[in-house]
């Protein structure tokens, strides 16, 4: 009761300080709350682009008027291609929502049981039918429930959870989307066509020659770009992963600062009879309750905080994506979050308890440079194995970042305490106040460590994810130029009146049709450019390896993704679309996701391939005067839905595209180093008063406040700068993890890692004046009281 | 050299108000020594913050070799308290992130007046020379006692502000010390005010005076 009756009292008189350790722990709390929320709801929204059944499909075919008739599904059997029947019918549901049934033979679909839906489901219900539909959806029509189809036809089904929550479902003026199989949907519906079939497979030329004659267009399923999102959903992890490191190292540097208050008197208790279990008891469950009561008003500050990021991040997502943000299970969340959170108090526990050692004589106010030199060393030892070990684990190379983090922050320790040791001596006995400063740097360091670590390591991954990120714009600005080398592009509906209006700027004008469209090579989604007019096409890309393949043979040329994804190098065959090619070159496609290969222009027509670029051009203006040029573009114009951008145009709107994307983990960068620079500042308060007295001292030797403020804000300046140069050569490997680690093994495909200097001087000086800033609220505050009770602190 | 002219401070304790100096007024001449006596709580150590310009009076002055101190502005208290005075604190006040070779040599090197073979001599006679590489925390009691009255005197100050020197010597050093205090003291022509309790000490300075009630009497032993 009288260690309470302490606490209590404590709390009483330093209530400012109490407030500001509560504060960084709140702060710590919200801002893992809010940037693990954000990274919920990107992980939500992603997995709901997920479209259940045809998400596996490669091909649709289609007749002439849409529908694909019973004959000809029956000529495509015969030619041997196996495609699977579907049949769309529009629905109304007994609720009079209006819903949209897509049939599909089931005996047919041949990934029907590797989705491991029971198929033979239906036989066995009262019913004897069902449909499949989201778990939002399913939820909602639990009951068995009364189809009605466009025929009048009326079927009793169930309805039952797909497994997969397709985003569509949380769009309100989106039908309801609902799967089963082709029996239902024959039943509802009055036409006998087939709405379209669907290919799993890729096709022989033979194949593709039968479909073209039965006058079925073949159009590549619309896959959602897995590939981008999954590289925004790394980008968000990593932040969250950075997140977490950041705000476990706040919380434990809050409970330090207050441990670091409480260690003289604990030591009285100890005197006074109190057992050391019976205290470590009592100071953990203080800091336990602080940590609950701050966890839980940061969480809630959190969720606000995310809340109020949701447009934000709603409206990226759908410049992006094309995608609504999804609701937040906060079911799921909770649980997550606290975990986080339970797991970031209890680490930072026992780091702190680990100072309330008993012994006075054990309160080193310095580091252990022996302890950190082994702990850095052993993980250290484990960074360099991870780095050699060719794992391609994002789990696991989120690990090794991690590690690289905590190898930092104790070798950070140690050099600053060291490189303060050296200044300190270094600088000549007739400068004491320097000399001064620089040992007692070192005990600033000592009680402040954590801070430190924290603000290390957000100033790592905010140079390393900026360095990543420009290097990534620099890269995609490469790629662009790349492929949007001519010098307009146009897209008409009529594309025969254009290239006759066009011809009349020949030869100046060159006009050159952009074939391209999306094959499965080996399972995988690989774009396909034509080459024909090199002049434009192929000449600007920057080959890693090529050779002269003998003129008897396709060539072709493939980006480094697809060399990487199928390990393919120059002078290969390969058969692409049933005909034998051979790689040619291999060239740089930073930015792109996919595999992409350059392929000559008859093929596009030769192979049946279903070309989106038929109404599609680029015009390149050789030498074409200012006057000439007006005339195409008037020329442009005056064609009807005819629309026409330059390459300075689509670069700028791709940039633009890119910039939001990043400013999306920019943003969460910056909330980490927000939190990190605040935990900062209230160590420094923090510190500053318990220096206070020492420091007050050279006040009693007649040293000016004045001099005293700039060698205060110096040392401080010196940590920073310390840190900032050492935080560098970290930030850098971050960044080449990301790209060639990271980056490389999930996406197959790097960039080239280039460092700008002038952002890490910007975030220096940010840095700089923050905690200068700090410090000198810090130091006026100081001179406001007598010189004898300052003294009096000690 | 030192005029303390009808100085009075109070401090506040809870709602009520309690007066520990009232009307102080002495002088002391350069090379002199005194010694102040009084039982716990009667504002001894107080009264040398003040001479230290380590706090405000409530009303009188302080005079030293005729320049207002107490009401001077903040550049003549830092000069007077750099160059002129030295205090030898009760709860030693040293620095203790340097070692103790740092601490002895701060005053005199801020001053620039590093006197190597006096300081060494300090060093010897108050028997420290085996604790100069050592870190503060490392130090007994008696031995940052000791410390600090070397790092005081180190600058060679015209006033030397002691408060308690020996209070926690035992008898051989705290006879040591007291000595050496006031032999130093004469031999640099340094002004000495010692606050103290113990009268064998006090009866060592030229004049003795007694604090009580705020008000401060020639000590009759």
């Amino acid at each position: 009761m009288p260690y309470f009756n302490y606490i209590i009292k404590s709390y009483l008189k330093d209530w400012r300080k109490v407030a500001l350790i509560f504060l960084s722990l709140i702060i710590g709390c919200a801002g893992l709350v809010s940037v693990l929320l954000v990274n919920e709801t990107a992980n939500n929204t992603l997995q709901a682009q997920q479209v259940p059944f045809s998400s596996q499909v490669h091909y649709m075919i289609k007749g002439e008027s849409g529908d694909v008739t019973k004959a000809q599904y029956v000529s495509v059997r015969k030619a041997g291609i196996e495609a699977v029947p579907t049949k769309s019918v529009a629905i109304t549901l007994p609720d009079d929502n209006q819903a949209q049934l897509t049939g599909i033979d089931f005996f047919a679909f041949p990934l029907a049981q590797e989705r491991k839906l029971n198929l033979n489901e239906p036989s066995s219900t009262a019913s004897g039918l069902v449909v499949f539909a989201s778990p939002t959806i399913a939820e909602k029509y639990s009951a068995p429930v009364l189809l009605t189809g466009t025929s009048g036809a009326k079927l009793r089904v169930n309805v039952l959870s797909n497994g997969q929550d397709n985003l569509a479902q949380h769009e309100k003026s989106e039908p309801i989307h609902l799967y089963a199989d082709i029996n239902i949907a024959t039943t509802l519906s009055e036409a006998t066509s087939l709405s379209h079939l669907w290919l799993f497979n890729e096709l022989t030329i033979e194949q593709r020659q039968a479909l073209a004659a039965l006058k079925l267009t073949i159009v590549p399923n619309q896959i959602p770009n897995t590939n981008l999102s999954n590289s925004f959903k790394n980008n968000t992890l990593a932040m969250a992963l950075l997140m977490f490191i950041v705000a476990i190292f706040v919380i434990s540097n809050s409970v330090n600062l207050l441990l670091v208050q409480r260690l003289k008197n604990i030591n009285i208790f100890y005197q006074l009879g109190i057992s050391k279990h019976r205290l470590i008891y009592l100071q953990t469950l203080e800091i336990v309750t602080l940590g609950l009561i701050g966890g839980l008003v940061g969480y809630v500050i959190g969720v606000f905080g995310a809340q109020a990021l949701h447009p934000f991040t709603s409206k990226t997502f759908t410049n992006l994506f094309y995608l609504s943000v999804s609701s937040i299970e906060m079911g799921n969340f909770i649980g997550f979050s606290l975990l986080a959170g339970v797991s970031g108090v209890a680490f930072a526990l026992v780091l702190s308890l680990k100072m309330m050692s008993l012994n006075p004589k054990q309160h080193k106010t310095t580091s252990n440079l022996r302890r950190n030199v082994q702990h850095s060393s052993i993980i250290g030892i484990f960074v360099l194995l991870s780095f050699s070990l060719p794992i391609t684990s994002i789990l696991w190379q989120y690990v090794i970042i991690a590690g690289l983090l905590l190898f930092g922050c104790h070798l950070m320790t140690w050099l600053l305490t060291l490189i303060n040791r050296i200044i300190a001596k270094t600088i000549p006995q007739r400068f004491p106040i320097a000399r001064f400063f620089f040992f007692d740097a070192q005990r600033v360091l000592g009680g402040s460590a954590i801070a430190f670590c924290a603000f290390f390591i957000a100033i790592t991954a905010n140079v390393g994810m900026n360095t990543m990120v420009d290097s990534f714009r620099t890269a995609t600005g490469t790629w662009i130029e790349q492929q949007f080398n001519a010098d307009l592009y146009v897209a008409s509906p009529a594309p025969v009146r254009l290239l006759k209006e066009l011809s009349k700027f020949e030869p100046q004008l060159a006009v050159y049709q952009r074939h391209k469209t999306t094959l499965f090579y080996k399972q995988q989604l690989t774009e396909v450019i034509s080459f024909e007019n090199a002049a434009y096409q192929v000449l600007p890309l920057q080959f890693t390896a090529v050779i002269k393949p003998p003129t008897s043979v396709e060539k072709i040329y493939i980006n480094q993704q697809m060399s990487r994804r199928h390990n393919l190098s120059v002078g290969e065959y390969i058969k692409l679309a049933g005909v034998n090619v051979v790689v040619a070159g291999i060239y740089i496609d930073y930015g792109n996701v996919y595999s992409q290969v350059h392929w000559p222009d008859a093929n596009f027509v030769s192979l049946n391939l279903p070309s989106v670029g038929v109404n599609r051009f680029a015009l390149t203006l050789n030498g074409v005067d200012p006057k000439t040029q007006d005339a195409v573009e008037n020329t442009l114009d005056s064609l009807e839905q005819t629309s026409y951008f330059s390459s300075q145009q689509i670069r700028d709107i791709t940039i633009t595209t890119f910039d939001r994307t990043f400013l999306f983990t920019g943003g969460l960068n910056s909330i980490t180093l927000l939190v990190a620079l605040f935990s900062l500042l209230i160590s420094v308060i923090l510190m500053e008063r318990y220096n206070r007295a020492q420091h007050t001292l050279l006040y009693s030797f007649g040293i000016v406040s004045l001099q005293q403020m700039v060698l205060n804000l110096a040392q401080y300046l010196v940590q920073i700068s310390i840190i900032f140069i050492f935080a560098v050569p970290f930030a850098l490997a971050l960044s080449w993890l990301l790209i060639y680690r990271v980056n490389l093994d999930s996406f197959q495909w790097s960039y080239p890692l280039l460092v700008s200097p002038s952002q890490i001087v910007t975030l220096y000086i940010y840095s700089v004046l923050a905690c200068s800033l700090a410090l000198l609220i810090t130091l006026v505050y100081r001179n406001r009281s007598s010189i004898s009770e300052r003294l009096a602190l000690s | 050299m030192l005029v303390v002219d009808n100085l009075s401070k109070s401090v506040h304790d809870g709602n009520t108000e309690r007066k520990i100096l009232d009307g102080v007024s002495f002088s002391l001449e350069a090379s002199n020594s005194m010694a102040i006596i009084g039982p716990s709580g009667s504002g001894k150590s107080t009264l040398l913050k003040l001479i230290a310009t380590l706090d405000v009076p409530d009303a009188g002055g302080i005079r030293f070799r005729g320049e207002d101190i107490s009401g001077g502005s903040s550049k003549v208290q830092n000069a007077y308290r750099k160059s002129h005075a030295a205090v030898v604190f009760q709860d030693f006040n040293l620095i203790d992130c340097i070692s103790v070779s740092d601490n002895i040599s701060f005053c005199a090197q801020l001053n620039k007046n590093v006197d190597k073979a006096y300081i060494e001599k300090l060093v010897e006679t108050l028997n420290i020379g085996s604790l100069l590489t050592r870190s503060v925390q490392q130090l007994s009691g008696g031995e940052q006692q000791r410390v600090a009255i070397a790092r005081a005197l180190a600058h060679k100050p015209d006033l030397l502000l002691a408060d308690e020197p020996t209070g926690n010597l035992d008898k051989t050093n705290s006879d040591a010390v007291a000595k050496l205090l006031i032999e130093c003291c004469e031999s640099l022509n340094t002004a000495l005010v010692l606050v103290t309790h113990s009268e064998q000490l006090a009866a060592q300075t030229q004049r003795v005076m007694r604090l009580e009630n705020g008000r401060l009497f020639d000590a009759v032993f």
